[in-house]
């Protein structure tokens, strides 16, 4: 009896210490119960940036060494919605929508998160904004960043919002500045940038937003100005009739730099056989109206014969001129913008992109192109047309100099530029991405490159090389511009993407290859000399650094 | 004679709670002594009688009656000298150490902070003085933990050998207090199966270790004559020196990869406070 007592007394102290015990035993932080992302990476200058969203964190690789990856966390906002680079590959842009309910002081705002990579390492700039937004438009010159809805889901939202962010001045009230786009109906879908244009008040740049049936321009060097300058819409759908013109594209061209009367601007659409041309000038009647734009803007329409599939300002030597592809037709048509007279040139196959080229094409004859006029590049992005180099020109009352067609044997899906020093060079990707081409302008030269399965190329910026594996596979290739010899390479993993990235200590630069599946990892060449038994492979990259 | 008179007084304190030594060795103090006898003592034989003057023998003289036995005298209880309880010399114990890891290494491992080892340990007392003792012995920790990271399994396991020296307290036939230091090596190693690398990713290390910890025994009862059953609480803080986690993939003929760097998952420490109960068996 008397050991029972003592033996229950026991247990009971027992069980109140576990117990004690288990409920002091905490819990880990949440970000360990978040699943692995799918692969989302982008490639900079110096670093390699992969979104992992379930922890709201950006994972910036930077080779250096031998080999040698260091991984850095930048925190991001929850809720990724999209990313871009800039054009000089300095900087990511992403965008996150922040908590969805939002109800204490701690939830978390939708933002965009500037990263770059500075010589001390990754850094990330945060523009926090008052609702999330999913559009983004990146300037190419490194001054703007502008953000629309594009149905980013909000519980309410305004889709004719634009908020333009200014890159050179810290997050403030005037930071990002919102402007409500006047509506017809449109909301917008696209936005581009233009270079800097000689305008009637001066130098401006503007922004082109193009909405499903208009296109509005804003002028963003007068952005901050009070009262705020309005936009000014063109409307490309007429109330009159039911039809309705969806805008495509859009080509800015500057005209002569010592007018300011003369910009202009390109549009084509995808369901509808004219091209607009817009030409931006001084309005007509001078306004006393301090928010009056000091510019006004006055349409063309031309038929072309056909749905336009490109188009791009030429110089010939009779002029500007708006050339249009008609692949239908298997034409371009070449519009003067100030007439609006036409002239249509037979091509040799239905082409439907087109690119210029000038200053980087050798004269088939030897000498040199005239000064002052452009040569394009044609090809056809879906049938067998091959490429071609367009050079305009008049010759014997043509309006053109000659087409020359440079057969490749496929259908060329896309044209790569090549940077300095080697912009003469073209990477051509087949339609079936099993073959690429290397076209040299200088030497009108197509060179093949052919493979056993389908490729995909990564042009490294430095111009000299460019890298060709097979998605999922452990295969890739690196292929000198200069001598088309490939180097054949292995991985130890499928490899999912590869970037040439410079090293961080500036010792030259590495090609980093990723794979993705588990925890994510990266195989780290020497981009001069690779070899595979230099590589290294770095496992577990999105487990580093998730503890404090 | 004094094993078996203290096995007879240990029995009867035990079944006494409270009584405690003191008690087992009045009870042996008032032993009492035996009776005084009452009886005449028996002629010697041989030895004649006080005789009376001769007389004619006319009739043999009546038998006396037998003289009744006189009673036995007990044998008297040795007095129990005073001094220490008995310590025993031996133990083997066998337990559950529940330990506290709030390192932040341990999060790939373990959704909780909360780390279960079985212990065994064998002590030898080496020294006595009164109700004081000194034991040494040999310890052996072992435990592992399953867990996920990020829907990756992980798995840790830690074996601690270590040399306890203990010194206890009797406070009395059931129960004694102890404090403990234990200072020996510890073995850690982790793994990854993470489909990022060919095969998983491992690493282990031995690092010092030292543990420090005060408890009691409660003993309840005798197994046989010389051995008797307790149960042994004590808490304590565990240390052991931290290491890096960093765990490489192994090539292999089925994997015959290229170098590899190491996934780096952080610093993982060990150290923390720990509560540990085991069954105790005691005996000479």
């Amino acid at each position: 009896m008397i050991r029972a007592r003592v033996w229950k007394s026991l247990l009971t102290v027992t069980a109140l210490l576990a117990a004690f015990g288990a409920s002091a035993c905490g819990s880990r932080p949440e970000v360990w119960e978040k699943s692995l992302p799918p692969l989302q990476a982008y490639g900079l200058e110096g670093a390699v940036v992969v979104l992992d969203g379930e922890t709201s964190r950006a994972v910036v690789l930077q080779a250096h060494g031998d080999q040698d990856l260091t991984s850095t966390a930048v925190p991001l906002g929850k809720n990724v919605l999209t990313a871009r680079t800039s054009a000089d590959g300095r900087r990511l842009f992403v965008l996150t929508a922040g908590d969805d309910l939002r109800s204490r002081e701690g939830d978390q705002t939708p933002a965009l998160t500037v990263v770059e990579v500075a010589a001390d390492g990754p850094h990330a700039r945060r523009f926090p904004l008052a609702a999330p937004l999913g559009g983004l438009a990146v300037d190419p010159l490194g001054q703007w960043v502008a953000l629309f809805p594009a149905g980013s889901g909000g519980f309410v939202e305004n889709p004719n919002q634009i908020l333009l962010v200014d890159l050179t001045k810290e997050s403030g009230a005037d930071n990002p500045t919102p402007r409500t786009l006047r509506s017809f109906g449109g909301t917008p879908k696209r936005l581009t940038f233009s270079p800097p244009l000689h305008l009637p008040g001066g130098e401006r740049r503007i922004l082109a937003v193009e909405t499903d049936q208009d296109v509005a321009l804003l002028d963003l060097t007068r952005l901050a100005d009070v009262p705020a300058h309005p936009d000014i819409t063109v409307r490309l759908t007429g109330g009159t009739d039911g039809r309705s013109v969806a805008p495509a594209a859009l080509v800015f061209d500057d005209g002569d730099p010592t007018r300011d009367d003369d910009a202009r601007i390109g549009l084509r659409s995808g369901n509808d056989d004219n091209v607009y041309v817009l030409r931006l000038e001084a309005p007509a009647k001078a306004s006393t109206d301090p928010a009056a734009n000091d510019f006004q803007v006055t349409l063309n329409l031309t038929g072309v014969g056909g749905v336009p599939s490109d188009l791009a300002f030429l110089r010939t030597d009779g002029g500007l001129r708006l050339a249009a592809l008609v692949p239908g037709t298997s034409s371009a048509v070449l519009v003067d913008p100030d007439t609006s007279i036409t002239s249509t040139v037979t091509l040799p196959r239905a082409f439907a992109r087109l690119s210029l080229v000038t200053g980087l094409v050798g004269a088939a004859d030897g000498t040199t192109a005239a000064p002052g006029v452009d040569t394009a590049l044609l090809w056809s992005g879906s049938s067998a047309a091959g490429v071609a180099l367009w050079s305009l020109g008049r010759t014997a009352g043509q309006p053109y100099r000659s087409v020359e067609v440079l057969t490749v044997a496929g259908s060329v899906g896309a044209v790569l530029d090549v940077p300095q020093p080697n912009p003469q060079l073209k990477l051509l990707q087949a339609s079936a991405l099993n073959a690429f081409w290397v076209l040299d302008l200088q030497r009108r030269t197509v060179s093949p490159l052919t493979s056993t399965s389908s490729v995909t190329l990564s042009l490294a910026p430095t111009g000299d090389r460019v890298w060709a594996f097979e998605q999922g596979a452990q295969r890739l290739a690196r292929v000198d511009l200069a001598t088309l010899h490939p180097l054949p390479l292995a991985a130890d993993l499928p490899v999912r993407a590869v970037f040439d990235v410079a090293k961080r200590d500036g010792s030259g630069r590495s090609l980093v290859a990723l794979h993705d599946g588990g925890s994510l990892a990266a195989t780290v060449f020497d981009a001069q000399t690779p070899s595979p038994t230099t590589a290294r492979r770095h496992p577990g990259l999105l487990l580093k650094g998730l503890s404090p | 004679m004094k094993t078996r008179t203290f096995v007879a007084s240990l029995l009867v304190s035990l079944t006494l709670p409270g009584s405690g030594l003191a008690r087992a060795q009045a009870i042996t103090e008032e032993a009492p002594s035996p009776p005084p006898s009452a009886a005449p003592a028996p002629a010697a034989q041989g030895v004649p009688a006080a005789s009376t003057p001769a007389t004619a023998p006319a009739s043999p003289p009546a038998e006396a009656p037998p003289a009744p036995l006189p009673p036995v005298a007990e044998a008297p209880r040795p007095a129990t000298p005073p001094g220490p309880a008995h310590i025993p010399v031996y133990r083997l114990e066998a337990g559950i150490r529940s330990s506290l890891v709030p390192s932040s290494g341990f999060d790939p491992f373990a959704a909780d902070n909360a780390f279960l080892q079985t212990t065994l340990r064998g002590s030898r007392t080496l020294l006595t003085r009164g109700d004081f003792s000194l034991g040494v012995g040999l310890q052996w920790d072992v435990g592992a933990r399953k867990g996920e990271a990020r829907n990756l399994d992980t798995h840790l396991s830690v074996h601690r050998l270590a040399i306890p020296v203990e010194g206890r307290l009797l406070l009395g036939a059931h129960v004694e207090v102890f404090g403990r230091v234990a200072a020996g090596v510890a073995r850690i190693d982790a793994r990854l199966e993470d489909p990022s690398s060919p095969s998983p990713l491992e690493g282990g290390k031995w690092l010092p270790a030292a543990d420090v910890s005060l408890g009691g025994s409660l003993f309840a009862g005798g197994l046989t004559r010389r051995a008797r059953l307790g149960v042994s609480p004590e808490v304590g803080y565990g240390l052991v020196a931290p290491m890096d986690l960093s765990l490489r993939s192994t090539p292999d003929e089925k994997h015959p990869e290229g170098p590899s760097a190491a996934a780096d998952l952080g610093r993982l420490s060990m150290s923390g406070p720990f509560f540990r109960v085991t069954a105790t068996i005691a005996f000479e």
